[in-house]
């Protein structure tokens, strides 16, 4: 169990792999899956306009 | 369960017939209309087609019930309140005449005198969300307004948490027509109020009263009418006592609404319903309440959106009658709405 970076919701583990991007039920945040044991999420990089150059 | 309703042949009226008419715990329902006595009820109410073959009696024909809602014009339910109390076990006013403690705000807000001021302190003030223990022993319970109900939900855990100046807080409320009512005036002809974007209260509606008793705020509210049936939007702006950061209106409004059935926090980072709309909540019990904090201005943004007739009126009425009795608070209650409409 961790919780969302954005708006602090609790997020149950799921069957996901590192990398892998999911919206928060609460805040619709895009989070990014780190590590799996143990399940933690960050908030998802944002591409900026220039396209990270 | 006897119920009746008193005023049934208004908008809210109406409204409760069709909650009551599919509410599990309701035996018996009588309709009671002084306008429409004698008419079948669907000839009023034409959604009500084959569901109930009532029609409408006259008030002198009130039956004795468990419980009777009141669906009548400001000012007339003060005066009935003995009858209908002997006639029924609990009382639910929709309308403002035990909505306010203070008999001293009536002539100011209301411009009548209260003639049964001493039961003003026996009526419970009915949003569960913030008076559900006292509902079970009240005797009367007085519904909110529609603004109000919004309001009061959109601010009430900003101020109970102490992180906003209650001396400078203002409400901007848009709602629709049927808020009105049924009765037909002027300003409800479909030559003026088609299109409109009308601010038809810059200030001193009589909805503040109940905001300020039921949030302790000092209150400045601005009513708009939109191009629109039902629905209430409150964009209520509050300025904060110290910087406030998102993450902790989180928490302040998941503490107030958590456990709310009908209460949702609708503040989402993307997509097309980010932030609470009304259109989607016509016909449901749901109050949808977003907040922003505005660190520039040193200001929170808190909105909610219900709808009128719904959470605002005949949904909310139903949700206290079923909190009062202790019956599942959901009960009759779980339409979830239309997406589109």
């Amino acid at each position: 169990m961790t919780e969302c970076p954005e708006c602090e919701a609790t997020i149950e583990p799921k069957p996901m792999i590192p990398g892998e991007i999911f919206s928060c039920a609460d805040c619709g945040a895009e989070l990014e899956v780190t590590t799996t044991e143990p399940f933690e999420v960050q908030t998802a990089p944002k591409e900026a306009e220039d396209w990270g150059e | 369960m006897k119920a009746a309703v008193v005023g049934a042949s208004g908008y809210v009226g109406g409204e409760l017939l069709r909650l009551l008419l599919r509410h599990p715990r309701v035996e018996s329902l009588q309709a009671v209309s002084a306008r429409a006595a004698g008419e079948p009820v669907a000839r009023v109410h034409p959604n009500l087609r084959k569901s109930t073959a009532l029609a409408f009696d006259p008030p002198e024909a009130l039956r004795p019930s468990d419980v009777l809602f009141a669906a009548v014009p400001h000012g007339e339910s003060a005066p009935r309140m003995a009858e209908w109390m002997a006639s029924a076990r609990r009382v639910i006013d929709l309308g403002a005449d035990f909505r306010l403690r203070a008999a001293d705000r009536y002539p100011e807000y209301y411009g009548f005198e209260h003639p049964r001021p001493e039961l003003l302190a026996g009526a419970v003030y009915g949003l569960p969300e913030l008076h559900r223990a006292a509902l079970a022993s009240a005797p009367v319970v007085a519904g909110p307004g529609c603004m109000a109900a919004a309001s009061i939900l959109a601010l009430a855990p900003l101020a109970r948490a102490g992180v906003i100046d209650p001396e400078h807080v203002v409400v901007d409320t848009k709602t629709g027509s049927s808020a009105s009512g049924a009765e037909p005036g002027p300003a409800g002809a479909h030559a003026e109020r088609s299109g409109a974007m009308r601010l038809y209260s810059p200030a001193g509606h009589r909805h503040t009263a109940e905001i300020e008793q039921e949030t302790g705020c000092r209150v400045a509210m601005s009513c708009h009418g939109v191009e629109a049936v039902r629905g209430v939007l409150a964009t209520c702006h509050a300025y904060v006592r110290a910087p406030v950061t998102e993450k902790e209106l989180w928490r302040i409004y998941r503490a107030a609404y958590a456990d709310e059935p009908f209460v949702r926090l609708v503040h989402e980072a993307s997509g097309v319903h980010r932030v609470p709309e009304p259109k989607i909540l016509s016909g449901t019990n749901y109050c949808d309440i977003g907040f922003a904090a505005d660190p520039h201005a040193g200001r929170v943004v808190a909105v909610a959106a219900l709808d009128n007739l719904g959470k605002g009126a005949a949904g909310n009425a139903v949700q206290c009658w079923n909190a009062a009795e202790g019956f599942p608070e959901t009960l009759g209650l779980e339409f979830p709405g239309l997406h589109p409409i």
